[in-house]
């Protein structure tokens, strides 16, 4: 038997002559991907790999003079502020109480749209052991005062003027909602809006702990 | 009587050859005005340039500012947005790209043009490869001339085999058959023909794809003469709103949530809603991004949100007219202070009540936190009745009292029905299928020619098509190897 | 696991870094020995046979174990940061660099796997690289998803045949240039012109139907998130440039037997394209703004 074959067209098999990747490949490679774990891991001892260059809005507004950053299950960073009648707020005073902080601002329209039901709240947890502080970011007593009037609002209202306590709780977006149960333990964090529906819900939660 | 029949013929007969030859006059110029439409069509040269011109003008809808479709609707707001938006920015290129349609490309007679030629030429190019497809799918003649045995991009002939020409049919049988081609043969004293191929269906692919191209265009027609598509329906929460498009649909908002993760970016939008037809309840739940809501072919989307006031109007005797939420989902105003700004009708009044609340992220001096600004207009364009109003206090303004009650959310949804939606996603599904079939199946053709030369033995010539495809020569590589060791088992079992 | 992760991304930087200067020491070494990379150089390939006295230590072996280790240490990479995200990498630029270098390394190795020559990876492997150095650049810690991203299943899907896609079409680009270079046949130690035109075809076989799934899967997401399934968003409308582009290649090639040159320019430009694409978000705004 004779053949004569001619393929019109070079493939792919007319360039397979090398060895193909064997056993012994794999397992060099495997070797050296040993010793390269081995460089990354004593690298890693030495210097420490970087966590990735980002650098979250919160602690940018922050920075690190701020002291310790507000976290879920730990003690609420202690705060003092003025309130808008005259009197002064510090938040370690209240423990045995379950505290709402809420941070607002005027020109917020989200934080201007749930006062009234916050207001609401407010009113129908009279005499219970609900303590709400509205803090307003960074603005003049009249302006808050104007407003608050206008709404009607009488739960306590207090004026972060320098915006120290919103930089001391990394704020990033109003409105933003802080809840300390009775011990004193930052429970629940929310940024946004809440309903009256989740204000309750969020409160009673608060109360179980 | 006779003669005059004649005559009347003869005229009528004149009369046809010449309107025969009228048509005969035109026929000529119209079939070959067709004939070279379907030659530009059909051209391979037409249809790059036609791509070459839609990337084109891609591209400028890409890096050229392009006008929202609301804008583009009306005549006025695209002038305005010309002249406010565009002309700072562009300044003197402004009107000659105005003037090519530039600002809109996507719906442009360039684009639109180039679209539609570019259809007619993937027709006229399926039309005209049904020739080669028919005859592919029937196959070729199994008998052909010697000479043709010789030729092929890629050939190969075993020579001096020690078995008949029968043997060697049988065992080159049974190594295409195991490779699935479809043999057929002839046979004769002189040796045997074979003329296989597979994968031939394959190429039906083509077809489907170039046919799902058409589909797609079908189906975006279809969405947009027999749907609708609304991209700011906006109800307040506690208020209804008619969707409209005579969909007899109307939508509750109950509540409203933006939630956002503790490092800032958004992390839930969600609208709790009551859909009701014609004034009966037929849907309730939580519409969020991603998770849309879908009755009887409407579907809606959460897309937006922001703020609302709530309202009440009384007239003179203190009857309440209106209570309601109202969106405030437009921006009025100079830079820095875009106000956002809605708009209600007062019932029984025939008045228009124009609602300003304070800028967003600043303080704003003209309209104070707790306040809402209001216009009242009756038809002209002159206000009626201009005023602040301060939360929870009544105001009397254009004889009636209005109260700002409180502010609240509005969301904002999408809205559409879009028939032509099954025929986008068939055509996908058509186009994905085609691509894969004629990628990856590719049609194979192979002939072979076997005969017994006396007292040498048996010679095979195998060929293949005589296209250079890389696919061809890698299949014919494979099936010779395999036919190179049948034949040798055959001859040593011989 | 996050620690994890990014112990994983150096493990594979080092790794592509090294193969890539095991590849470009390879064809150095080959240019000094004017020795035949493959058999295949010259225009017969069946009659070529390797230069005497030269052992090509397996057509980059060196370079491809450590391909294969940056392979293998960037998908710990991924799996690592999807354990830990809990979705594909979808979420940013580093998330997106990082799966398209997957993807490069991936189509490269299986290149060399099948053509047994090495010589392309040498152009496509430092394209990886340079993802992946890119990628150390960016901000790597995982953000939380915005309500349009969350819906994992789809675009987990979409990033990876786009992955699948780029990752090859960067194989057509390699073979493309040395294509250019070796038009001739006149360089020895590069493989025949036959054999890069056809490396090239392939990369489109393999990549246009996964291209197509990548729009496929995007308007499909469009359509379930804003209920519109094509808005020229301008990354969508250069991804369809891109698939034009790639679909024009086939058609050319098919139809007209467009060969050699003229098609290797088209896969140059269809490259172009692909990172005209990728880097699309800094260029304009749009639904792809994830930056």
């Amino acid at each position: 038997m004779r053949k004569d074959v001619r393929i019109g067209v070079p493939t792919e098999r007319a360039t397979r002559k090398g060895r193909a990747f064997g056993l012994r490949d794999v397992l060099v490679t495997l070797g050296i991907a040993l010793l390269i774990v081995g460089v990354v891991f004593a690298f890693n001892r030495s210097k420490g790999l970087k966590e990735g260059s980002f650098v979250s809005a919160n602690v940018l507004a922050g920075g690190l003079a701020a002291g310790p950053a507000p976290t879920l299950g730990k003690a609420a960073p202690d705060f003092e502020v003025p309130l808008l009648n005259g009197e002064t707020f510090r938040l370690n005073e209240h423990r045995g109480h379950v505290v709402w902080i809420n941070f607002w601002a005027t020109w917020c329209p989200p934080c201007r749209a749930e006062m009234p039901d916050i207001e609401q709240v407010w009113r129908s947890e009279q005499g219970s052991d609900l303590v709400i502080v509205a803090v307003d970011y960074a603005e003049t007593t009249a302006k808050v005062q104007a407003f608050v009037d206008k709404l009607g609002l009488t739960f306590p209202i207090a004026l972060d003027r320098d915006g120290q306590v919103g930089t001391q709780y990394r704020l990033a977006g109003f409105p933003s909602h802080f809840f300390v149960d009775r011990q004193g333990i930052l429970r629940e964090v929310r940024v946004g809006l809440l309903s009256e529906a989740t204000m309750r819900a969020t409160l009673q939660k608060l109360r179980s702990y | 009587m006779e003669g005059k029949t004649l005559t009347t013929e003869g005229a009528k007969t004149a009369a046809a050859r010449r309107s025969a030859g009228l048509a005969r006059q035109w026929a000529r110029p119209i079939r070959r005005l067709f004939r070279s439409a379907w030659r530009v069509c059909g051209s391979v040269r037409v249809t790059v340039v036609l791509i070459l011109v839609l990337i084109g003008l891609s591209l400028v809808g890409t890096l050229l500012i392009q006008v929202p479709g609301e804008v583009a609707a009306d005549r006025a707001e695209y002038a305005w947005w010309l002249q406010n938006v565009v002309r700072p920015k562009l300044g003197l290129f402004t009107t000659p790209l105005a003037f090519l349609g530039f600002f809109d490309v996507f719906h442009s007679l360039w684009f639109l043009g180039a679209g539609a030629l570019l259809m007619a030429s993937i027709m006229v190019c399926s039309i005209n490869r049904w020739k080669a497809l028919r005859s592919a799918l029937d196959g070729s003649r199994v008998k052909l001339a010697d000479g043709f045995y010789e030729g092929g991009s890629s050939r190969a002939q075993f020579s001096d085999l020690a078995m008949s020409a029968h043997e060697a049919e049988g065992v080159t049988r049974g190594v295409l058959a195991r490779r699935r081609y479809r043999v057929r043969r002839e046979g004769g004293a002189d040796g045997f023909w074979i003329a296989a191929d597979k994968n031939r269906h394959f190429r039906l692919g083509t077809y489907l794809h170039h046919g799902s191209i058409v589909l797609f265009v079908l189906g975006f027609l279809v969405g947009s003469y027999f749907g609708f598509r609304s991209q700011s329906f906006m109800v307040p929460e506690g208020s209804v709103r008619e969707v409209g498009y005579g969909s007899g649909l109307s939508l509750e908002l109950e509540s409203f949530v933006d939630e956002y993760w503790p490092e800032g970016p958004p992390k839930d939008f969600r609208s709790q809603v009551i859909l009701y037809e014609n004034g009966a309840e037929v849907k309730r739940g939580v519409l969020r991004v991603n998770h849309p809501m879908s009755y009887n072919g409407v579907r809606f989307y959460q897309s937006f949100f922001g703020q609302a006031a709530v309202l009440e109007v009384r007239d003179s005797s203190g009857k309440l007219l209106f209570n309601d939420g109202v969106a405030l989902g437009w921006l009025s105003g100079q830079e820095p202070y875009k106000r956002p700004t809605g708009m209600f009708s007062v019932p029984v009044t025939g008045l228009t009540a124009y609602v300003v609340g304070p800028a967003k992220g600043y303080s704003d001096p003209m309209v104070q936190p707790g306040q809402v600004l209001m216009e009242v207009y009756s038809g002209s364009s002159k206000p009626v009745a201009v005023g602040a109003l301060q939360q929870g206090v009544p105001k009397k303004m254009a004889g009636l009292e209005f109260t700002f009650v409180r502010e609240r959310q509005f969301s904002g949804f999408q809205v559409s029905r879009d028939p032509g939606n099954a025929l986008i996603w068939t055509a996908s599904s058509l186009f994905v299928l085609g691509v894969g079939m004629v990628f990856y199946f590719p049609h194979q053709q192979i002939w072979v020619r076997g005969w017994t030369e006396p007292g040498k033995g048996t010679r095979l010539r195998v060929r293949t098509a005589s296209g250079r495809q890389v696919a061809t020569a890698r299949e014919f590589e494979t099936l010779v190897e395999d036919l190179d060791r049948e034949l040798a088992r055959a001859v040593k079992k011989v | 696991m996050v620690k994890m992760e990014s112990f994983f991304f150096m493990a594979a930087l080092l790794s592509t870094g090294l193969s890539v200067l095991f590849y470009l020491w390879q064809v150095a070494a080959l240019r000094w020995h004017r020795a035949v990379l493959v058999a295949g150089a010259a225009s017969d390939a069946a009659s070529t046979v390797p230069a005497a006295g030269y052992r090509p230590w397996g057509s980059g072996r060196f370079a491809a174990m450590m391909a294969v280790n940056g392979l293998l240490f960037l998908s710990l990479s991924i799996i690592g940061r999807g354990v830990a995200t809990g979705h594909g990498p979808f979420s940013n630029m580093y998330e997106f660099s990082v799966a398209l270098a997957w993807g490069v390394i991936a189509a490269t190795l299986y290149f060399q796997w099948h053509y047994r020559t090495a010589a392309v990876s040498a152009v496509a492997m430092p394209v990886a690289l340079a993802f992946l150095v890119y990628a150390y650049t960016l901000p790597s810690r995982p953000l939380p998803l915005v309500p349009a991203l969350q819906q994992s299943l789809l675009l987990t899907l979409h990033v990876a045949v786009a992955m699948i896609a780029y990752g090859v079409f960067a194989i057509g680009f390699g073979s493309a240039v040395l294509y250019l270079a070796q038009r001739r046949g006149s360089i020895p130690w590069l493989p025949s012109p036959a054999v890069l035109d056809d490396m090239g075809y392939r990369s489109v076989i393999i990549g246009f139907p996964f291209m197509t799934l990548v729009l496929l899967l995007g308007a499909l997401w469009a359509d379930v998130a804003w209920g519109r399934y094509w808005s020229w968003d301008p990354k969508e409308t250069s991804t369809l440039v891109t698939w034009l582009l790639y679909g024009g290649y086939v058609h050319a090639r098919v139809l007209r037997g467009w060969r050699g040159s003229r098609s290797a320019v088209l896969l140059i430009l269809g490259f172009a394209a692909v990172v005209f694409t990728y880097m699309g978000n800094y260029f304009f705004s749009g639904l792809h703004a994830y930056k």
